[in-house]
C-alpha cells in the first residue's frame, strides 16, 4: 500500500497508510493513457462522484506520469553529433550536459538540461575541438559546446518549454539513466484545473511504497509534485514535464491564450465543483477527454457541477451497457461514468 | 485527524453498503391526527391580509409540531406559549371567522392542547438514537431548529459523544471523526440538492439515519433524482414505507406545500427583538443606525469595529476604529437576532473537536462551585469575598449567573482572582484557563469567519445605498441564518445607559 507523508519540517508531521482508493485512481489514470495508445475511443468526459476532492487529481496525475514513461522514448529523439549539420534552423533541441558530482563526499550529481530553438551550428574548425551550437532559450542566446560524450542532444516536440535548469539526483543507489529519462521526458498528458492552494498542499506531501517510487526511481521517497512530473500551465518552472496544472481563475482570465496552452494535452482534470461547474461545457475543452471530480463532502456549487455535467452529457453518447461505467475501487465503491 | 486519514475515513464511509435509514418521527395514529389538525392550512380564507397575525400564529405552531417537538426538551413550554398565542388571535378576529373556520381552528387548537398535556417525545427520541452507536453526528433540517437540536443533545446527557452541527451546510467543515452515524432529523427532500448530497454522500460516517416527519411523503425515488441528478446514483437507498398512512402521501405533501408558503410569507413579519432596558449591569452609549435601531457599546470600550470601503481592491472590509469615534458618519455593524451565541457556541464547540469535552468538564466544574458559592453566601455575600479576592467586576455575578453561554469574565485577571476565591488548585487553576482560552479563540475565530463573509456579501452599489443612510439586512445561511444589520451612525447618545450584558454590540430596537 502506498503511503502518504508530510514533508519534512512540516507543522504536522504524519506518515499515512493511503487506502486502496489511492492506487486505484491511479491505475485508472494509467488505463485511460494505454487506452489512448489503442484503436479503442477515448471517452470524452468522465465524471468521479468522490466523498472528497482530496487526492483524487494527485492520485491521476501519478498515474498518468507513471504510465507516461514507459511511452517517452516516442516523444524524443536523440540527434547523433554527425547528423548535426542537416538540422533545419528553428529545430527545438534540448542539451543534456552528463551527470557530474562535485566531489566524492557531495550527496548528490546535477546536471544542466538546456532547452531552445537551434539558431546555428558550428562544426569543428582549426583551432577548435569540438563542434558547437547556438541555442535561443527564450531569454538569450546560449552557444554550446557539444564535448565528446559530455553532451546528449535530443529533437524535441513543439510543446517543449525553452529554457535551461539544473537537474539533481542522488549521488548513490539509483539509476541515472532511469532517473534522468524520468525526470528529462516531454510528453503532455493531463492538465489539472484546481484552486491553487488545495492542490499545491496536497502535491508538496511525500509518497512512499510506490512502484515507481522504490523500484524504478530507488529512492525512499518522493514528492507527489516531481513524482507526477507536474509544472505549472502558464508558467513553467521546468523544461520538461508531462503533467500541469493551473488556477481555475487563470483559464477564465487567459480566454485567448489558454487554449494554445492547453492543446497539447489530451486530458484535462477538472479538480472540484467549481472547476466542474464552470469549465465542463467549455467549448475550448470540446476535444479533450474531461475527468470530472465531482466533491460530494463540499456543497459548494455542488448542484451546479453535477447539472453542469448532464448538460453536457447530452451531447455525447453514453453506451447502451455497463461498459460506460468503470469501477475504480470496489472497496470505496468508487467508480467512473463516461460517455464518448 | 490529518489530510490522508480522513480522506481514508472518507472512502471507507462512502463504500458502506446499506448505509441509509429512514424512520418516522410521529407514529401512526399520532401522524393521522396532527394531518386531521393540519387541514386548515388548506383553507383559502387563511391566506387573507387581515388574518396576517392569526396565519403567523398558527405557522409557528404548525412548522413546531411539525419537526423540533419530537427533539426539543422545551416543546412543551412552547406549545403552551403557542397556544396562548394563537387563542388570543382567534379571540382578537373572531368577527372575521365563520363556523367552518372556527371549527377548523378549534380542532387545531385541541391537538395542540393534547400534544402539550403528553409526555414530551424527545427521550423517547433519545433512546431510540441511543442504540445507534456511541458516537453520533446530528444535524437538522433548518438552522432555525439548531437551538432545539443543541438541548436535545445537552439535556440527553450526552454533549461528549453526541456532536450537533447547527446547519447542514456546515457538514462541509467536518472532518469525520470516527462516527457511527450521521442522524438527520427532518425530511430529505426539503433541504437544497446540495445539501440533501452532503448528508448521504460526503461519507462523514458510515450510516445515515433520517428521521422525517411525515415519512409517507417521502418517495425513494424523488430523493434519489435530487442526489443525483443525470448521474448513477453512488449509494442505494432502501424503499420507505409507512404502512398505515401510505393512502394519505398525496394530502400529506399538499399540506407541507401549503404550510411552507403560509410559512415563508409569515416569515415577512419582522424579528422579535428584545426591548432595550434601562437596567443592566454594562454603561453604555447607543449608536443610533436607521429609524428605530441603536447599538449598545460600551462606554469603557476602546475599539470598535467599523466598515470601509477599500477603494484599491473595490471591496469592503472590516476595520478596528477608536472609540468613540469623533462623531457620527461610520459604518457600523451587528447581530440583529437572538439566539446567535447558542449557534456561535455550536460551530467552535465542533471546531475545538475532542478537546470540547475537557473544557466543557472543567467549565461545569467551577461554575458548579460558582453556584453553590453563592448558595452557601448569598448573592451579595459572595459578591463582596469575591471583591476582597480581587475580582474587580464582581458586581456582573448576577449576569454571569444567569448567562447560560457565560464562559468567563471579561479580564483574566479577574477570572483568576475568581477561580482563586472558589479554592481550585494552582494546576486547576491552569488547566481551566487554558482550555477557556482555547475556546473563547474558536468562538473569536468563527465569529471573525461570519463578519468577513459580511464584507464579501457587500458590493459597491449596497456601500453607496448605506452611504445614504439606508441599513441592509446581511442573512448568513451558513451560520445559522443569523442576520447582521449595517448602517451608517446617526447619532450616539450623549446619556449612558444601563444595559444587559446579552444586548451589547447587538442591534436592539428602541
Amino acid at each position: 500500500m502506498v503511503r502518504v507523508a508530510s514533508e519534512e519540517g512540516a507543522e504536522v508531521e504524519f506518515d499515512q497508510q493511503a487506502g486502496s482508493w489511492f492506487e486505484s485512481y491511479g491505475r485508472f489514470a494509467s488505463s485511460l493513457l494505454v487506452l489512448q495508445k489503442s484503436s479503442e475511443p477515448l471517452p470524452k468526459l468522465v465524471a468521479i462522484q468522490a466523498p472528497s476532492r482530496a487526492f483524487v487529481a494527485a492520485a491521476l496525475n501519478i498515474g498518468f506520469s507513471a504510465q507516461a514513461i514507459f511511452t517517452v522514448a516516442e516523444q524524443e529523439t536523440r540527434v547523433p553529433l554527425e547528423s548535426m549539420s542537416v538540422l533545419e534552423a528553428g529545430s527545438l533541441l534540448q542539451v543534456r550536459f552528463q551527470w557530474q558530482q562535485e566531489d566524492k563526499r557531495s550527496v548528490t550529481k546535477n546536471r544542466r538540461i538546456v532547452t531552445g530553438t537551434l539558431t546555428s551550428f558550428s562544426p569543428v574548425k582549426s583551432g577548435a575541438r569540438f563542434p558547437s551550437i547556438t541555442l535561443d532559450i527564450g531569454s538569450k542566446l546560449e552557444k554550446i559546446s557539444l564535448t565528446n560524450n559530455l553532451a546528449q542532444v535530443f529533437a524535441m516536440p513543439p510543446e517543449t518549454p525553452k529554457g535551461q535548469e539544473t537537474q539533481e539526483a542522488p549521488a548513490d543507489g539509483i539509476n541515472l539513466e532511469r532517473w534522468g529519462s524520468f525526470f528529462s521526458q516531454q510528453r503532455p498528458t493531463a492538465c489539472t484545473f484546481t484552486y491553487l492552494t488545495q492542490f499545491e498542499q496536497e502535491a508538496s506531501l511525500e509518497i512512499k511504497d510506490h512502484l515507481l517510487v522504490d523500484q524504478y526511481l530507488q529512492v525512499p521517497s518522493m514528492n507527489i509534485k516531481k513524482l507526477s512530473r507536474l509544472d505549472r500551465l502558464t508558467e513553467d518552472e521546468h523544461t520538461h514535464f508531462v503533467n500541469a496544472f493551473e488556477a481555475l481563475r487563470s483559464f477564465q482570465k487567459l480566454e485567448d491564450e489558454i487554449f494554445s496552452l492547453i492543446e497539447p494535452f489530451q486530458f484535462v482534470i477538472l479538480d472540484g465543483n467549481a472547476a466542474v461547474a464552470n469549465l465542463v461545457g467549455n467549448s475550448l475543452l470540446r476535444h479533450k477527454t474531461k475527468i470530472c471530480i465531482v466533491d460530494s463532502g463540499n456543497h459548494e456549487m455542488l448542484s451546479d457541477s453535477i447539472s453542469a455535467i448532464g448538460g453536457e452529457a447530452m451531447h455525447l453518447e453514453r453506451p447502451q451497457n455497463d461498459s460506460g461505467i468503470l469501477e475504480i475501487d470496489s472497496n470505496s465503491g468508487l467508480f467512473a461514468e463516461m460517455w464518448f | 485527524m490529518n489530510a490522508v486519514d480522513a480522506t481514508n475515513q472518507r472512502n471507507q464511509n462512502f463504500g458502506m453498503k446499506d448505509g441509509v435509514s429512514f424512520h418516522g418521527l410521529v407514529s401512526d395514529p399520532q401522524s393521522q391526527t396532527l394531518l386531521a389538525a393540519l387541514q386548515i392550512f388548506k383553507s383559502d380564507w387563511i391566506e387573507a391580509d387581515h388574518l396576517s397575525e392569526l396565519r403567523r400564529s398558527i405557522s409557528r405552531g404548525y412548522q413546531f409540531v411539525r419537526l423540533p417537538y419530537f427533539f426539543s426538551p422545551s416543546g412543551t413550554e412552547f406549545l403552551l406559549e403557542c397556544l396562548g398565542d394563537t387563542n388570543r388571535q382567534i379571540k382578537l378576529n373572531e368577527a372575521f371567522l365563520g363556523p367552518e373556520e372556527k371549527d377548523l381552528l378549534g380542532r387545531y387548537v385541541l391537538e395542540l392542547e393534547e400534544l402539550s398535556s403528553q409526555e414530551p417525545p424527545w427521550r423517547a427520541l433519545a433512546d431510540e438514537v441511543d442504540g445507534l452507536g456511541a458516537r453520533l453526528l446530528f444535524v437538522t433540517e433548518a438552522s432555525r431548529w439548531a437551538n432545539d437540536l443543541s438541548s436535545f443533545v445537552s439535556a440527553s446527557d450526552r454533549t461528549k459523544t453526541w456532536t450537533s452541527v447547527p446547519a447542514v451546510g456546515f457538514l462541509t467543515r467536518m472532518q469525520p471523526r470516527q462516527f457511527d452515524a450521521l442522524v438527520f432529523l427532518g425530511n430529505p427532500l426539503e433541504v437544497t440538492d446540495s445539501q440533501a448530497r452532503l448528508i448521504f454522500t460526503a461519507g462523514l460516517s458510515p450510516k445515515v439515519h433520517c428521521w422525517i416527519p411525515w415519512p409517507s411523503s417521502l418517495s425513494r425515488q424523488a430523493l434519489e433524482t435530487k442526489l443525483f441528478g443525470p448521474l448513477k446514483p453512488t449509494i442505494g437507498l432502501p424503499s420507505f414505507k409507512h404502512a398505515q398512512i401510505a393512502q394519505s402521501r398525496e394530502s400529506s405533501i399538499e399540506l407541507e406545500q401549503v404550510a411552507s408558503r403560509v410559512a415563508t410569507r409569515s416569515a415577512e413579519h419582522g424579528l422579535e427583538l428584545e426591548r432595550l432596558g434601562t437596567t443592566g449591569s454594562e454603561k453604555c452609549l447607543l449608536l443610533r443606525i436607521g429609524d428605530s435601531d441603536v447599538i449598545p457599546v460600551e462606554v469603557t470600550a476602546t475599539r470598535v469595529s467599523t466598515l470601509v470601503f477599500d477603494s484599491v481592491s473595490g471591496r469592503v472590509r472590516e476595520e478596528s476604529t477608536d472609540w468613540p469615534f469623533p462623531g457620527p458618519g461610520s459604518i457600523v455593524f451587528a447581530l440583529v437576532e437572538q439566539g446567535e451565541q447558542d449557534f456561535l457556541w455550536d460551530v467552535a464547540k465542533v471546531e475545538m473537536g475532542d478537546q470540547y469535552a475537557e473544557f466543557d468538564e472543567s467549565r461545569q466544574h467551577w461554575l458548579h462551585r460558582l453556584k453553590d458559592f453563592v448558595g452557601l453566601h448569598g448573592a451579595q455575600g459572595a459578591e463582596r469575598i469575591f471583591t476582597d479576592h480581587g475580582v474587580t467586576k464582581a458586581s456582573n455575578l448576577a449576569d454571569w449567573l444567569i448567562n447560560e453561554k457565560f464562559t468567563k469574565p471579561r479580564a483574566n485577571t479577574d477570572f483568576r482572582a475568581l477561580l482563586e476565591a472558589l479554592s481550585l488548585d494552582e494546576e486547576n487553576i491552569k488547566k481551566v484557563m487554558s482550555l477557556t482560552s482555547k475556546f473563547r479563540g474558536e468562538l473569536n475565530q468563527v465569529a471573525k469567519t461570519a463578519r468577513d463573509l459580511v464584507c464579501d456579501a457587500l458590493s459597491t452599489e449596497n456601500w453607496a445605498d448605506l452611504q445614504a443612510g439606508e441599513t441592509l439586512d446581511v442573512l448568513l445561511e451558513e451560520f445559522g441564518d443569523v442576520v447582521y444589520r449595517i448602517g451608517k451612525v446617526n447619532s450616539i447618545s450623549e446619556e449612558v445607559y444601563q444595559v444587559p450584558a446579552s444586548q451589547v454590540r447587538r442591534v436592539v430596537n428602541h
